[in-house]
């Protein structure tokens, strides 16, 4: 048996990731072209560098997965593994700066279907430039599990656990420290979730391991834009750089990747300026309400006017119950005073009107 | 020595069908709902599936071959002047689009009977009362006798309060009185329920205070008949009731009447029929003699989790909490309650949740006359199961087949149980 041969039999008995489960884009262009289409959902996916760097990029695929999974309407969650992962607050809700890109025009990244050369062109809350907001369904949807670090064989148990659970669509995971047979037990668990596995420090690297694919992950300390910011802005001079990090595709199980020269990309923090189009549900209940009063008081208008026309069949009747009978804003009386009660139960207002006392008004 | 207050407090769900109703509906959709494919918004709308119906006229409408007719509106509809006993195209042309319910009187009164049970949280003395749901049969009630009770409740208005919420959050409209004297909550509360239903609950705050003797006859309950005779003669409220001689009453409109006025004045007792608690679900496995070997005990609670999910099966719930009680000869008894994130009737699961508590356990020395003499099971809380499709879901879905939104809090709440039990009980926590 020749080399190929052994290789696809090896490959058909444990492939490096499941075919049926669909890959999903990461917005790097490098990487993704490398891996055929995105990033595997299924299959261990080890990443090494420093952990504060790791724990932001890492941030970015977790939206990822988490947005591809709502577009198929999947609400599955997220497990964040080991406490070391545990992302700060304000990863877990997306465009908690959105309000700068709609400011300033830039953005125009990746998942939000828009242009920035037509959104520069075009006013603020146009269509082409619709306001931004903030979105938390990572906050919403995420479990945090704690498993002392030192406990290798409880954290491996968590994560096999948890890369077996169909209601989960990322797992990330702290996997310093495990060798090739827990790898291995990961990369079969992990048939319908993509466990995302923090393999430690790039300095520290070492032993062999069964992942699906390899990355790692360091700052980035070039110069570096601002992509909140439309490109020609006159601010952009003044505003510090935002971070960025770069990421390198080392391995993937399946695909040849040279290590001469391995996919790069420029990573940043686009989940902090890419909010939602669609306004929090809090803020659409605001609206619903407002719109309802509106509708409510319109109609209270028209029906006092056809009241007051009823009552008055020889006045106007706007001049009745107020010249307001906008159906965009609640009808103010502007003669609420002449149509109060007298302290004997009669209308004032009827007495003024008719301009004689019908008997009623002792 | 203290004495014991009486105090009772009666619910009337106004619109009983109605509320019934959209909470099927509510829990239907939640169920089949699923998010459509490439809308950021879907996940979001569909975590409030009521949100956008709230404010749609709903109707419950029984229908007669072609003809329709309405048999219970909610407040909404009402306010644009659909009355129950309306012919469905008179509503319809009210209201506009409308959300219909068939009625199901069956399934209102199974759902009323639940309700009577669940008000046995507040208290174990709970009196509930129904009729077949005809149209002019008065409102079905619940009467709760909360003697000995308050304290733990801290005190009537608390209690009071402590419903109303609880009802609320349930979509359940519904009018509340409580009196020392049983009849005279009922009376008052099925007063209230009334300016409800009529579309005035500025009325039903009025009548919260108002004296009995101004509430209207209908608030008695007698028979339909006697109170259109009553109103014949001008007799409209309590008071005038009242003022009328026994014996004349009696002759004329029978006993009834007399009857239901010495109830709501105290009079007479309440005639409490207390609705009684459903049975427990409990396992039970006692060994012949003390037991120390960790094979026999596991297969003991093996036997008895699988006796449990079989009762559970059968009331088709499931166990939200589990007491856990293991009695031993010369051992300390181990007590214990075990909290699910989601109502389980897999005895898998649930011995995957017990396994590291029973591996924890102390069996004693076998030669020293120790051992596990009894483990009892009891469901503290149950949990309504939802119905799945088979094989849509399960183990032959494709992964790139979405998970319903339910299916996949179900999935994370068994993950999360599962970690619980082996990392602890602070392990899992959302952010």
């Amino acid at each position: 048996m020749n080399h190929a041969a052994w290789k696809n039999r090896m490959e058909a008995m444990a492939p490096a990731w499941n075919a049926d489960a669909g890959q999903v884009p990461l917005g790097w262009a490098a990487a993704d072209a490398a891996l055929g289409g995105g990033l595997p959902r299924s299959g261990l996916h080890e990443w090494w560098g420093e952990r504060v760097h790791v724990r932001a990029v890492v941030v970015h695929v977790a939206w990822q997965l988490l947005l591809d999974a709502d577009r198929r309407g999947d609400r599955s969650s997220v497990a964040w593994i080991g406490g070391e992962t545990w992302p700060q607050p304000e990863h877990l809700v997306r465009g908690t700066r959105a309000w700068l890109t709609w400011m300033f025009g830039g953005g125009g990244g990746i998942g939000d279907g828009s242009d920035a050369r037509a959104r520069a062109c075009s006013p603020r809350g146009s269509p082409q430039w619709p306001p931004q907001w903030p979105d938390a369904r990572m906050h919403e949807r995420s479990i945090m599990v704690d498993v002392p670090a030192g406990d290798r064989g409880a954290r491996l148990w968590a994560v096999e656990q948890a890369a077996r659970c169909r209601g989960l669509c990322a797992v990330i995971a702290d996997a310093r420290g495990f060798d090739m047979p827990a790898t291995r037990r990961l990369q079969l668990a992990a048939r319908d979730v993509p466990v995302l596995a923090w393999a430690g420090s790039a300095r520290r690297r070492s032993g062999a391991s069964a992942a699906a694919t390899r990355w790692s992950v360091e700052e980035d300390r070039g110069p570096r834009p601002v992509p909140w910011l439309r490109g020609m802005h006159a601010l952009a001079e003044r505003i510090p750089a935002e971070p960025a990090w770069l990421v390198r595709l080392e391995r993937a199980r399946g695909r040849a990747v040279d290590p001469s020269c391995m996919p790069v990309d420029r990573a940043v923090a686009s989940w902090q300026w890419q909010g939602v189009s669609e306004p929090p549900a809090a803020v659409r209940r605001a609206a619903q309400r407002r719109s309802r009063r509106v509708a409510e008081a319109a109609d209270l208008a028209t029906r006092r006017a056809a009241d007051a026309t009823a009552a008055w069949p020889g006045a106007h009747a706007a001049d009745a119950v107020g010249a307001s009978v906008s159906p965009s804003l609640p009808a103010r009386r502007a003669g609420r005073g002449r149509d109060r009660m007298t302290s004997r139960g009669e209308r004032w207002a009827g007495h003024v009107r008719d301009g004689v006392d019908n008997g009623r008004a002792a | 020595m203290a004495r014991t207050v009486s105090w009772f407090i009666a619910v009337v769900p106004v619109r009983w069908s109605v509320d019934r109703a959209r909470a099927h509906e509510r829990r239907t959709s939640s169920r089949d709902g699923r998010a459509s494919a490439g809308s950021e918004a879907a996940s979001i709308v569909h975590a409030m599936p009521s949100a956008s119906r709230v404010h749609v006229p709903a109707l419950v409408v029984s229908m007669h071959g072609a003809r329709g007719r309405v048999v219970d509106a909610c407040a909404r509809a009402v306010s644009r002047g659909v009355h129950p006993g309306m012919a469905l195209a008179h509503a319809r042309a009210c209201c506009g689009a409308a959300e219909e319910f068939q009625h199901d009187p069956a399934r209102d009164a199974r759902a009323f009977d639940r309700f009577a049970e669940w008000s046995l949280r507040w208290t174990p003395r709970v009196h509930a009362w129904r009729d077949d749901g005809g149209e002019a049969s008065p409102r079905p009630f619940v009467l709760l006798d909360a003697r000995g009770c308050l304290r733990v409740h801290g005190g009537a208005p608390r209690l009071a309060d402590r419903i109303r919420h609880a009802l609320a959050a349930r979509g359940i409209e519904h009018a509340l009185a409580s009196d020392a004297v049983a009849g005279a909550a009922v009376v008052r509360a099925t007063a209230i329920a009334g300016a409800m239903a009529a579309g005035s609950p500025a009325d039903g705050a009025a009548i919260a205070r108002a004296p009995i003797d101004d509430l209207p006859i209908e608030a008695l309950r007698i028979p339909v008949e006697a109170v259109s005779g009553l109103r014949e003669v001008g007799v409209r409220t309590v008071g005038q009731l009242r003022a009328i001689g026994r014996d004349a009453v009696v002759n004329r409109f029978g006993p009834e009447p007399m009857r239901c006025l010495d109830v709501a004045t105290g009079a007479e007792p309440w005639p409490f029929a207390p609705v009684r608690a459903p049975d427990p679900v409990e396992s039970e496995f006692r060994f012949a003699s003390p037991c120390a070997c960790m094979q026999a005990v596991e297969q003991a609670v093996h036997a008895s989790l699988e006796s449990l999910t079989v009762q559970l099966r059968q009331r088709r719930r499931g166990v939200r909490a589990l007491e856990v009680r293991v009695e031993g000869a010369g051992l300390r008894r181990v007590c214990g309650t075990v909290h699910l994130g989601v109502a389980v009737d897999d005895a898998a699961h649930l011995w995957t949740v017990l396994r590291p508590r029973i591996e924890r356990l102390h069996l004693g020395r076998h030669e020293d006359g120790q051992g596990i003499e009894r483990i009892l099971f009891r469901a503290a809380r149950l949990g309504r199961m939802e119905v799945h499709e088979p094989g849509l879901h399960g183990a032959d879905r494709s992964p790139s087949t979405p998970l319903p939104a339910l299916d996949a809090e179900r999935e994370v709440a068994l993950l999360v149980d599962h970690l619980r039990a082996r990392l602890g009980e602070h392990a899992c926590r959302r952010p």
